[in-house]
């Protein structure tokens, strides 16, 4: 990101209520600081014999505490030693914490280790014993509070900085780092620091908040500030014991206290929307507009087991829509193989996370129409029909393959119960049943010993296993459509041929189609009988496999792709065909709609035809 | 004629029954100005074994030579030495730091290779060698000034490339860096990692399970299962004709475009 991006994120954070309001909390709270002992700082040492602990008036509008003094003046006058006190003893256990826990990362490992245990052994025991003890050990009064307080927030700042660090320093430019030989220092500075300081900072403005209320509590317990000096937590204490006789002179410390928390809280809030730790978005967009598609869409296949009409999906930006499916409509026939092929970023997986209906806010989705096994599902910018009609149909239907099959299966659940639940959710089975249909779908896929797999958590299966459990789970309904999503991308070669051939068999038996979205054009052309190509959030190219294999793509762009594909006859000697970097290809629907299914239904034409004259022959 | 050459490597994990041995006796040479191909499929120690060339993790037996230098454990001139073998990794979204400009990360390279061979640097001179580390990836020196975030997953894989080249490295040990990136852009870095190496003479170790990249790129070829050799050679013999069935399995395997998967 650049300079202005880093300013124009700070100015919309700060833009938001959250922000506004951390900036007055803010500014009140620097302002009682420095000011706050020069204007009340008098009135409230003065006592008064003849207004001894007095109800609110005109004059004392919290009243006035046991030694006539005005707890109004005292509240405002407090607030500097209580926010210092906070923010010294936040500044020596966050800074502390984080040294300590950063150094495991770029020290000998036995050195680290201890450093670790250290910790880990300090957090074992409760911060407020900690704390108790400390103040005891230093004594009382400032200093001691300071100190008590600061050392007991380190070791819970340590560990979060280790943990932080450790996933920053498991990363390929830490390791690069090392193999160039950059020093320990500059690793620490340069690399892991930067990387861990937006959420550490964020914990220590809420640290911030959670030590005042430490001070009002060591206070309280007579611990902390002595007398002549008070911080809010003293005038609690000597508030609580008239509680029930003159409530206000409690109360004046205990709203202190707890604004000012809420204010660090929302200064932590604010650093974490301006740095990037929590995601944010503008809900003021302006509003988009559908794409249109056209018209001559009046005949349709309509046997087709997926119509999908002028999808379009976006995602928002700060200011504007970023436009990720521009307008895609396409027909998947029932028991057709079909595949979605594009790189990185052009719709293709957007494009049936839309069609499943796992697009969920904060994405834009709208189509002319989406229609699913003869029902329509989607119209407009919602699901059509009753949700939980179209969940059902989904359910049982629909089956989704997803490319990593560690993250779409529970790794705390066992994989049988896993792949039986749409049996019991959508099929009406008992769990019972459910089981043993899904240890018989285990079977089906290949899966060796179905009865013991099942029992297993997936950590415990390969990935292709994995994979296959994921096709037997889409089993469970009576799938007319299997949307694969990159599903053999994370497999070996000898994997992903296996998890193929399932694939296949179980179109073959089950006569359901396949939308297949993938990279690889050679598993694409291998597995499909129909290919469609997306380029920046349109479909390009729909072409049978036959064509394209044979030469006779008619998009550019698809050509490139299919000539940049090494092989194992690829020329050594020369350069690879390559697409360059930002070269733009015609992304106009030159083969839109219209020609793209007049084209099919030529060729469908033309195969009823010669299959005619065959018979005749 | 200078080579590194690793021989008899063995590397595990983990003590007693956790015990895991990644790399089993594994001898191998990528002699200056080749590249060698090392396939196989997950889990086949490829990444391990360039790891302890670099440092990353430590034989338990073995050794691993630049020119006859020990590199395992090196301190003071072979640790210098060790700095000539630059590894370049797999994950385009992690291998930059996402909070240093590119500018700042070939600096920080530029500097340790200075550090390395005990001699001066001056600013001047830095910002000249990273406008040339950048072109020779083919980048616009504009692109200094960017951060990783605005690069796309090619160029943060041509930044990779170049920080590797700062170091003047003389083995370049490449872990499935075309990987993760989109086919069209898979060619361009080939391309390139060709054109620099007849450039620059650097011996390459690319690792990869893209049989058909290695056979691009490579003119040796060697095959590791389960942290063994299979098999190693020429690319033409390696991968035209096999001489152990797990080769011939894994090349039956790679599917080809137009050719259907089932009958």
């Amino acid at each position: 990101m650049s300079a202005a991006g880093m300013t124009g994120r700070w100015r919309s954070a700060l833009l938001t209520p959250t922000g506004l309001a951390a900036l007055a909390g803010m500014a009140v709270l620097l302002f009682l600081v420095v000011l706050g002992p020069v204007i009340w700082g008098d009135i409230s040492t003065t006592t008064n014999p003849a207004a001894l602990s007095q109800k609110p008036s005109a004059t004392h509008p919290f009243g006035t505490d046991a030694g006539g003094r005005d707890v109004f003046a005292r509240t405002m006058t407090a607030a500097r030693l209580s926010v210092l006190m906070a923010l010294a003893a936040s500044a020596m256990g966050v800074l502390g914490g984080a040294l300590l826990g950063a150094l495991p990362s770029v020290l000998p490992r036995p050195l680290g280790r201890a450093i670790l245990a250290g910790v880990n052994f300090a957090l074992a025991f409760p911060g407020l014993l900690i704390t108790v003890v400390l103040s005891v050990v230093f004594g009382q009064g400032v200093l001691g509070a300071v100190f008590a307080i600061g050392l007991a927030i380190l070791p819970a700042y340590a560990r979060l900085t280790s943990t932080l660090a450790a996933s920053v320093g498991g990363r390929d430019f830490v390791a690069a780092a090392r193999v160039l030989g950059v020093s320990r220092a500059g690793m620490l500075l340069r690399h892991i620091m930067p990387n861990i300081a937006a959420p550490l900072i964020v914990n220590a403005s809420v640290t911030a908040g959670g030590a005042l209320t430490a001070f009002a509590g060591l206070s309280y317990l007579g611990l902390g500030v002595q007398q002549p000096e008070f911080d809010w937590g003293r005038m609690l204490n000597e508030g609580l014991l008239k509680i029930f006789v003159n409530p206000a002179t409690a109360l004046a410390p205990g709203i202190a206290v707890v604004v000012s928390g809420i204010i660090f809280t929302m200064v932590g809030e604010t650093i974490a929307r301006a740095t990037g730790v929590t995601r944010t978005f503008s809900d003021k967009l302006p509003r988009l507009r559908p794409r249109e598609i056209s018209a001559v869409l009046t005949i349709e296949d309509n046997n087709a087991v997926l119509q999908v009409r002028g999808l379009q999906i976006a995602a928002p930006g700060r200011s504007r829509w970023a436009e990720l499916v521009r307008g895609v409509s396409f027909d998947v026939g029932r028991g057709e193989l079909v595949g979605l092929v594009g790189e990185s970023g052009s719709g293709k997986s957007m494009t049936c996370m839309a069609v499943a209906q796992l697009a969920d806010h904060p994405l834009h989705v709208s189509a002319q129409s989406i229609r699913f096994d003869g029902q329509e599902i989607y119209r407009g910018t919602a699901p059509a029909g009753s949700r939980r009609a179209v969940s059902r149909l989904l359910g049982t239907r629909l089956a989704m393959v997803f490319q990593d099959p560690m993250s779409s299966l529970n790794p705390s659940l066992r994989v049988g119960g896993q792949v039986a639940e749409p049996g019991f959710l959508h099929g009406g089975l008992s769990r019972r049943a459910a089981w043993h249909k899904a240890v018989r779908l285990l079977g089906q896929v290949q899966i060796a010993d179905p009865e013991r797999r099942a029992k297993q958590h997936p950590h415990e299966l390969s990935g292709g296993m994995r994979q296959r459990a994921m096709i037997a789970m889409g089993l469970m309904g009576n799938p007319a459509l299997i949307i694969a999503d990159e599903p053999t991308t994370a497999l070996d070669v000898t994997v992903q041929r296996e998890v193929l051939t399932v694939l296949h068999r179980v179109h073959r038996e089950t006569g359901s189609a396949v939308l297949m979205i993938s990279h690889d054009m050679a598993v694409i052309t291998g597995f499909c009988t129909r290919v469609m190509v997306m380029y920046r959030g349109r479909i390009v190219e729909d072409i049978s496999t036959e064509d394209l294999v044979a030469g006779n793509a008619r998009h550019p762009y698809t050509r490139a792709l299919l000539a940049a594909v090494p092989t194992l006859e690829t020329e050594r000697s020369v350069p690879m065909p390559t697409i360059a970097d930002g070269e733009d290809f015609d992304t106009d629907l030159r083969f839109d709609l219209e020609h793209r299914f007049a084209a099919r239904r030529q060729s469908t034409a033309d195969k009823d035809a010669i299959e005619r004259e065959g018979a005749h022959a | 004629m200078s080579a590194l050459v690793f021989d008899k490597v063995r590397v595990s994990f983990g003590h007693g029954a956790r015990k895991f041995t990644a790399v089993h006796d594994v001898s191998l040479r990528v002699p200056a100005g080749r590249s060698v191909g090392l396939v196989g499929e997950s889990g086949s120690g490829k990444s391990t074994l360039a790891r302890a060339a670099v440092g990353l993790c430590e034989p338990r037996s073995g050794s691993i030579a630049l020119n006859g230098t020990e590199l395992v454990n090196a301190r003071g001139r072979a640790l210098a030495l060790r700095r000539r073998v630059q590894m370049v990794f797999q994950d385009p979204s992690s291998c930059l730091d996402p909070r240093m400009s590119v500018g700042a990360s070939l600096v920080e390279a530029i500097r340790a290779a200075e550090r390395r061979d005990r001699r001066p640097g001056t600013v001047a001179g830095r910002s000249a060698q990273i406008a040339g580390l950048l072109e020779s990836v083919q980048l616009p020196s504009a692109k200094a000034a960017e951060y990783p975030g605005a690069l796309s997953g090619g160029q943060r894989q041509r930044v990779a490339i170049a920080r590797a080249l700062a170091a003047e490295p003389a083995f370049i040990l490449a872990d499935e860096i075309t990987s993760a990136l989109d086919v069209s852009v898979q060619g361009s870095v080939m391309n390139l990692l060709k054109e620099l190496q007849a450039e620059r003479g650097f011996g390459l170790l690319f690792i990869s399970h893209n049989l058909a990249a290695v056979h691009y790129l490579c003119d040796d070829v060697a095959v590791l299962r389960t942290g063994r050799l299979v098999e190693a050679g020429a690319t033409a013999d390696v991968l035209h004709t096999p001489k152990q069935d797990y080769t011939r399995e894994l090349l039956a395997a790679v599917p080809r475009i137009g050719e259907p998967l089932f009958a």
